[in-house]
């Protein structure tokens, strides 16, 4: 029993990173419907931005927000300059510019920081907190809260803010909103720009856990793929869930499903994206789209 | 080719006759070395054509004929190195396997579209090489399955190295199989498939069996690219699981789109590009992190074709051409 | 989309053909130009090393060879000729790696050739059909059947032996000891297990993982669960030092053993910081970062050879030192050689006796065998949180 409940924990742990870059790709995908394949390597690269912040001696609490803002100008960057002459050239086109920027940015990542791990020291110390066998580290709590903190502060913006109407609107009926006056090109940028700081937050929290590396996003970002599948593309709070839902399913499955083992572990994730995709191809809380001929 | 006539049908276009006459010059021109990589050139177009199919004619998108690819690898590999077949029964033996998995790749391709598709493709081809290496004592696990000796070894009566043997083996495949594709777009099936790319609304008005032809054309195009990566193996003489990665099938969806997705002639450039420019890149970069420098100049190249060429090499050297025969005439007129 | 009639016109069909030949034939060798074998001239050694991709922090065992053969060239060459060192990218994909190997075998004509790890594997019936002798950087049990593969030779000692070796430590240091294997999906983990159980430690949880996956955590925790408290740690990459940190945090203290090529300060002790305190490991190569070494004459040369040549970022990596030494035995075989055949290497290789290496442990030498490898030595070590420390073996 004690296991089976720090299982559970551990697979929350993780599933945290996975929700945060699930809600990246979900904003950017609802935004320029682009499948952002180079999300996870745009996370390692903010991880290790914080990195050389703190390394140079800045505090994590500074070079933490400088990395986000910084990430998020370099997400209205790439949409500019990389997406925008592409965007209407349909998925497979986007599917390619976004493997051409992993390859790209993966590459970048290791002639600038060398291909050796690097230690984040943690900002929540090197402790754990629980009962007994029962542990969780002070990062895994702190890396939680960082994410979910930063999820309720994107959720609240979609939700509260004319921006995020506006954002909302272009995401649903770009026509429309450009015909209401609604600036759509720079709604994407913006889209871009927070999917880009919710990266980092997720790259950021991850790195002191996983360890900095240029590989470090390769599977995490295949299981936000997932997440973000089963919570729903259009969801920002299904990502969460999805996340989460990922995480434990990861961890439980790994340990109890009888010869599947730690080496098949990516195979519950996709199980999931097969049977969401054919039973509710909408996701759990997404919205399904209504074709008019 | 909106408007196919019956004449484009029957006759090739002349650059076609010139590439064939050059191909089957090449193996008594270059080294062995060369042919081996031209085999893998021709192998790998021959994949990105299938996945032209898919996605330039028939409007789907995959992210996973990588995992197809190496499903034809193995099977074409294990029938001649466990079953002891001759290698034109391994050939055949892997189209078959392959057209069965396209199929059931096919069913959910009934239900979801355009992202979701991609999204299960993606985990196809993400799971492919787990579970390959799981499966050890059949696929020779992590280490992969060599053959001992050459399977596109040449006849005695032809006089010719087995690896220009095994280089005309693989054209004559791919060709053959590129010709087919191209005949097939061109005719009752072709227009089908465009209009169930234009609007599937618009395909079952028009009498159209959507659903059976969607699988239909993911059962042909999964099959051909088995038979691609059979090809491809049998040159190479063995399959790995780390080649059938998911950045392998990224790789091809990158060279269907440089070549332009409805160009037969442009999976031949993409199939060139990928095989050939990692290693110029590299070959021309010398010092410690030249690998690491290769793949960023790599991805640039890819960026800028996207960028400068969204439909593909092929279509707008065509359309530079065009404008180029249009200055001609105008400077000669005035 | 058909093009206009116009553009038929010969002079720029014939423009088209052209560029397209020249592009194509651009790369190529001709067929009765391409070389077969060495004459005179240069030595030419073969290297296809992981220069990009995912394992890319393998390929500096490439930087070090080439900062070897450098120096070798800067004091003449080996018995007069030069080598030239032709270092190729496979980003570990063995098709690449297949590709490169023809290419250094059949057109630049290859003395030998050098790779790493698994993929070289299923490169030697290749490699035996051409006569092209090949030094593989692995420890794999396959390598040692030189029998089969009269061709290939290892520099790596057998990790089934480095097993054997760890077992019989773990077995005697902590009788009655719950052992548990944490490694990857790969072909090490089956060697390593059947090392360890060789020694007659029985291995109560074997746990393979896919390489990729970082988040180590419901592993460590089916270990804790099951009680190990011996472990064999051979995941790689940033996992290893995250799972060492992972446990210290938790409280989960069972002693380590880790992987002689999984040991190294830059890739794993660094990164793991006092978490690494206490671990054992089996070496028998000397780690450039180990402050051990700080006054070795030899792993001083290797700094400056590393920078004089253009590889200061990977002075600090035991793979590069690795790199450096597999040249180094080489180069040994290649003098030592009645003749710079391939079998006349071959021989010169399983002779060598008593060779000292800059790689090696100080009182190691090269010492050939017909298992085809020069070592077959580890010793256990314990790492005290600033170097490495011998430990009495049985």
């Amino acid at each position: 029993m004690t296991e089976f409940i720090q299982q559970i924990l551990a697979g929350l742990a993780a599933g945290v990173v996975y929700a945060g870059l699930a809600l990246a790709l979900g904003v950017v995908f609802q935004g320029t419907g682009m499948l952002n394949l180079a999300q996870g390597e745009l996370a390692t690269l903010s991880a290790f931005g914080a990195w050389s912040l703190v390394e140079a001696g800045m505090s994590f609490w500074l070079a933490f927000p400088a990395a986000v803002l910084l990430s998020a100008a370099l997400g209205a960057a790439v949409e500019r300059v990389l997406v925008r002459p592409v965007e209407g050239a349909g998925p497979m086109v986007l599917l390619a510019a976004g493997a051409a920027m992993l390859l790209g940015l993966n590459a970048l990542i290791a002639l600038v920081w060398d291909t050796d791990p690097k230690t984040f020291a943690s900002p929540f110390g090197a402790s754990s907190v629980g009962v007994g066998e029962i542990r969780l580290t002070s990062q895994q709590v702190g890396a939680a809260v960082l994410v979910l903190v930063t999820m309720g502060v994107i959720a609240a913006l979609f939700r509260f803010t004319p921006v995020g109407l506006k954002l909302r609107a272009v995401a649903t009926n770009p026509d429309s909103a450009r015909l209401l006056g609604v600036r759509t090109g720079r709604m994407l940028a913006l889209g871009w720009a927070l999917a880009g700081a919710v990266g980092a937050v997720a790259g950021t929290a991850a790195a002191p856990i996983a360890g900095l590396s240029p590989e470090m996003m390769a599977g995490p970002l295949l299981l936000a793929l997932a997440a973000a599948t089963l919570g729903g593309m259009t969801s920002r709070g299904g990502a969460v869930v999805g996340g989460l839902i990922i995480g434990v399913a990861g961890s439980l499955a790994s340990r109890y499903v009888p010869g599947l083992g730690g080496d098949l572990q990516l195979v519950v994730p996709f199980a999931v994206i097969f049977a969401v995709l054919l039973l509710r191809p909408q996701g759990l809380f997404g919205r399904a789209a209504t074709v008019r001929a | 080719m909106s408007a196919p006539t019956t004449a484009s049908r029957r006759s090739l276009p002349w650059p076609w006759i010139a590439a064939v006459v050059w191909a089957l010059a090449v193996p008594f021109l270059f080294s062995d070395y060369d042919l081996l990589q031209l085999s893998r050139v021709w192998s790998v177009a021959l994949a990105v054509a299938s996945l032209n199919l898919l996605s330039g004619y028939a409007g789907q998108v995959s992210a996973g004929h990588g995992a197809l690819f190496g499903l034809g690898a193995y099977t074409g590999v294990l029938l001649v190195g466990e079953g002891g077949m001759p290698w034109p029964v391994a050939l055949l033996g892997a189209l078959v396997l392959c057209l069965g998995a396209g199929a059931l790749l096919g069913l959910p391709a009934l239900r979801v579209d355009g992202l979701g598709l991609g999204l299960i493709t993606i985990a196809v081809a993400a799971l492919f090489p787990l579970v390959v290496t799981r499966f050890e004592s059949l696929t020779g696990g992590a280490v992969g399955y060599a053959l001992g000796a050459p399977p596109l070894s040449a006849p005695g009566w032809t006089g010719l190295a087995d690896a220009q043997f095994a280089y005309l083996v693989v054209l004559a495949v791919c060709g053959v199989a590129v010709l087919g594709l191209r005949n097939l777009t061109r005719g009752r099936f072709g227009r089908s498939l465009e209009a169930l790319r234009t609007s599937s609304l618009m395909a079952v008005s028009n009498g159209v069996e959507t659903r059976r032809l969607t699988l239909t054309v993911f059962a042909l195009s999964a099959g051909v690219a088995g038979l691609a990566g059979a090809l491809n193996a049998l040159a190479l003489t063995l399959v790995t699981p780390d080649t059938f990665t998911l950045a392998f099938s990224l790789t091809l969806l990158a060279a269907s789109v440089v070549g332009g997705t409805r160009s037969w002639a442009g999976a031949i450039v993409g199939g060139a590009f990928v095989t050939y420019l990692p290693q110029l890149m590299s070959d021309n970069m010398g010092g410690g992190s030249s690998g690491q420098w290769a793949q960023v100049a790599y991805a640039a190249v890819l960026l800028l074709v996207l960028y400068f060429a969204p439909r593909g090499v092929v279509t707008f050297v065509r359309a530079g051409l065009a404008r180029l025969g249009a200055r001609r005439t105008r400077e000669k007129t005035a | 989309m058909r093009v206009t009639e116009r553009v038929r016109r010969p002079l720029l069909r014939a423009t088209a053909l052209l560029s397209a030949l020249t592009l194509a034939v651009s790369g190529c060798t001709l067929r009765w130009n391409a070389q077969e074998g060495t004459g005179r001239g240069d030595i030419v050694i073969g290297g296809s090393f992981a220069l990009s991709g995912p394992l890319a922090v393998t390929g500096v065992v490439g930087a070090g060879a080439q900062a070897y053969f450098s120096r070798v060239n800067a004091e003449g060459g080996v018995r007069g000729r030069k080598i030239r060192f032709q270092l190729l990218d496979d980003a570990y994909d063995t098709s690449r790696l297949t590709a490169n190997m023809r290419r250094l075998a059949e057109q630049d004509g290859a003395t030998l050739v050098m790779a790493f790890g698994g993929p070289a594997i299923s490169i030697r019936p290749y490699l035996a059909s051409r006569k092209v002798p090949m030094v593989a950087l692995a420890g794999q049990s396959p390598f040692s059947d030189v029998r089969a593969f009269p061709y290939a030779r290892a520099w790596w000692p057998d990790i089934a032996q480095e097993g054997r070796i760890a077992g019989s430590f773990l077995k005697s240091e902590f009788p009655g000891a719950k052992a548990g294997l944490l490694g990857l999906n790969n072909d090490l983990t089956p060697s390593q297990a059947a090392g360890l159980e060789s020694a007659g430690l029985t291995l109560a949880k074997t746990i393979k993982v896919a390489p990729n996956v970082v988040d180590l955590g419901p592993q460590v925790n089916e270990l804790r669960a099951a009680g190990v408290d011996v472990l064999f740690l051979s995941v790689g990459g940033a996992a290893q030092s995250a799972v060492l940190r992972l446990m210290a945090q938790i409280g989960y203290h069972p002693k380590v053993m880790l992987y002689s090529a999984q040991s190294e300060y830059t890739t794993t002790l660094k990164p793991a910081g006092p978490a690494a305190e206490g671990v054992y490991t089996t070496q028998w190569a000397k780690d450039p970062a180990d402050p051990r070494w700080a006054d070795d004459p030899m792993v001083r040369q290797f700094t400056a050879d590393m920078d004089e040549y253009g590889h200061s970022v990977d002075r600090d990596k035991l793979l590069a030192l690795n790199g450096y030494g597999a040249a180094a035995a080489v180069v040994e075989a290649l003098r030592e050689a009645p003749d710079l055949t391939a079998e006349g290497f071959l021989e010169s290789w399983d002779s060598l006796r008593g060779a000292p290496n800059p790689a090696l442990l100080p009182d190691l030498s090269l010492n050939g065998g017909p298992d085809g490898r020069l070592i077959r030595t580890y010793q256990v070590q314990r790492y005290d949180g600033r170097t490495w420390q011998r430990e009495n073996t049985p």
